[in-house]
């Protein structure tokens, strides 16, 4: 049985190693009214493990238009965020929780805005051969008095 | 230029950017808002914005309950003194409450009070409970009487100019608002007429085709709705009569089944509202053709409704119609020989005004 916690295995090198991957899923942005819209998003991510623990640098964008008089009206939202979690689960499959600090900057109808946040990430990282993997991830970022959600697929890389 | 701010809100905006209109062309640029005291929540003299709340019907009474949501968040940055929102959401919120402004001030420059109806609120996107109101496929700026609530919902399709932002829509439903004002008195009171009784479906096109008079007046445009909606009998300078009014939505009359759920008030109530129309294309006089129609409507109201238990079924049944007789009782020589010269053609062979034989 390979059911053992990652806590149990901190001092493995395996979970030292450090993660980089992308991700295309969905994202629903709130909007003016309060309303969510679902469009198209990407993402870039890198985490570096602890043992069990784990920090993590995530980059997303989603980006949608709507028709107005005289043109289109494009807003996008770029997201950064600084995460800190931890995982375990069936080794090395495994599931990840990481929370922390977000700064969302959206661009729309020529101006911008930088809105501080919160993030929430979960993962389920699933190996596929030595060095790579799926990831299939949820995420929720405060932005404003609203928050964004995102699900995604993505493929990770390890070294 | 971008320019960064650390909160999509704050700043000191003294005009805010919108859908403008000019007899049915639009365009997104800057005008004042100087009821609204707080654009990020959209609250001011004429009202309060909600995201969400609960939108209720009672099917016994009919009566409609808006419990109000939480606070909205518009999102906009600060300009050169311009609020610019950052999504269409926020453009189409500043434009609902201008076009709200613009329509109050020109019915109050007509001399017709609408003050009583303010402040109103404006639910966006509330949750329907009912089910069988939940699953209707319904998109529009709404206007709920006793509740005195515009609802805003989601266009199901992408449009230039979304309902909630096309300025004769806003004002086809403050008309709502107002019919209900006129025709019972008080913005919360209950619907006066009977909605399930013989009156029900002239009446509910009256109140339609009153909207779209007022919507048509206020901002010079017959056509008002082709800006969002390609609905050409809906133009109430065509040619639309009564006569042409399809069977199956069962114009009111006596020689005719009524069927009250299923009913369409839209086909008569541009009739009702070409009427409106001629009268003004022949008079010229925007500002007395809404003062005609509105004085009409309170006229109309204050002899019907106390009367409505007293009428026979046929008569009830063409209780809107009379509304008709009133204009003309109450017009100025030349309003009144327009609206006979109107309904002689409009209502032929359906409705004749004995002072205009």
């Amino acid at each position: 049985m390979h059911l053992i916690f990652a806590t149990a295995l901190a001092a493995e090198p395996e979970l030292n190693r450090a993660d980089l991957g992308v991700n295309a899923g969905l994202a629903a942005t709130r909007s003016s009214t309060g309303n969510h819209r679902v469009d198209p998003a990407l993402g870039l991510w890198a985490r570096k493990g602890f043992g069990a623990a784990f920090g993590e640098l995530e980059l997303g964008f989603v980006t949608n238009a709507d028709p107005v008089p005289g043109g289109t009206l494009r807003r996008n939202v770029y997201r950064s965020a600084l995460l800190v979690g931890w995982r375990g689960g069936l080794r090395p499959m495994h599931v990840g929780f990481a929370a922390g600090l977000a700064a969302s900057v959206v661009t729309g109808n020529d101006v911008m805005a930088l809105q501080p946040g919160v993030r929430f990430r979960s993962d389920l990282h699933v190996p596929v051969g030595d060095r790579s993997m799926l990831v299939f991830h949820t995420g929720l970022t405060s932005r404003g008095r609203g928050a964004d959600a995102d699900v995604g697929l993505g493929w990770g890389l390890r070294w | 230029m971008l320019w960064l701010l650390t909160a999509c809100t704050g700043g000191d905006a003294n005009r805010f950017q919108a859908y403008l209109t000019q007899e049915g062309a639009y365009r997104i640029g800057p005008r004042d808002l100087p009821t609204l005291r707080d654009p990020e929540r959209i609250r001011g003299a004429l009202g309060n914005a909600y995201a969400g709340g609960v939108l209720d019907i009672d099917f016994q009474t009919y009566e409609i309950t808006y419990i109000p949501g939480r606070d909205l968040q518009v999102q906009y940055v600060v300009q050169g003194g311009i609020a610019k929102p950052l999504d269409r959401d926020g453009l189409i919120l500043f434009s609902f409450y201008g076009h709200l402004e613009d329509a109050r001030d020109s019915l109050d420059a007509a001399g017709v009070d609408v003050s009583p109806l303010f402040p109103v609120s404006i639910g966006v996107t509330p949750a329907v409970p009912q089910l069988d109101l939940a699953l209707m496929p319904v998109e529009n700026a709404a206007y709920a009487p006793s509740a005195n609530a515009f609802i805003l919902l989601d266009d199901l399709e992408d449009r230039e100019v979304p309902l909630a932002a096309n300025a004769g829509v806003v004002t086809h439903e403050l008309g709502h608002g107002v019919f209900h004002l006129l025709t019972s008195g008080d913005t919360y009171a209950p619907k006066p007429f009977d909605v399930l009784g013989p009156a029900a479906n002239g009446v509910s096109s009256l109140d339609e085709g009153f909207a779209d008079m007022l919507a048509a007046l206020v901002t010079n445009d017959p056509d008002f709705i082709s800006a969002s909606w390609d609905m050409p009998e809906r133009d109430v300078s065509g040619e639309q009569t009564s006569a042409a009014v399809p069977e199956e939505f069962g114009v009111p009359l006596p020689e005719n089944a009524q069927d009250v759920t299923f009913y369409d008030p839209y086909p008569l109530g541009s009739v009702f509202a070409a009427v409106a129309w001629d009268v003004y294309e022949s008079t010229g006089d925007r500002d007395a053709t809404l003062v005609l129609i509105t004085s009409a409507v309170e006229e109309w109201a204050a002899r019907e409704v106390p009367v409505q238990d007293q009428l026979s079924e046929e008569e009830a049944l063409i209780t809107a119609y009379r509304w008709l007789g009133v204009l003309e009782e109450i017009g100025t020589p030349e309003q009144s020989a327009a609206v006979c010269e109107s309904v002689g053609f409009r209502f032929a062979g359906h409705i004749e005004l004995d002072a205009c034989i």
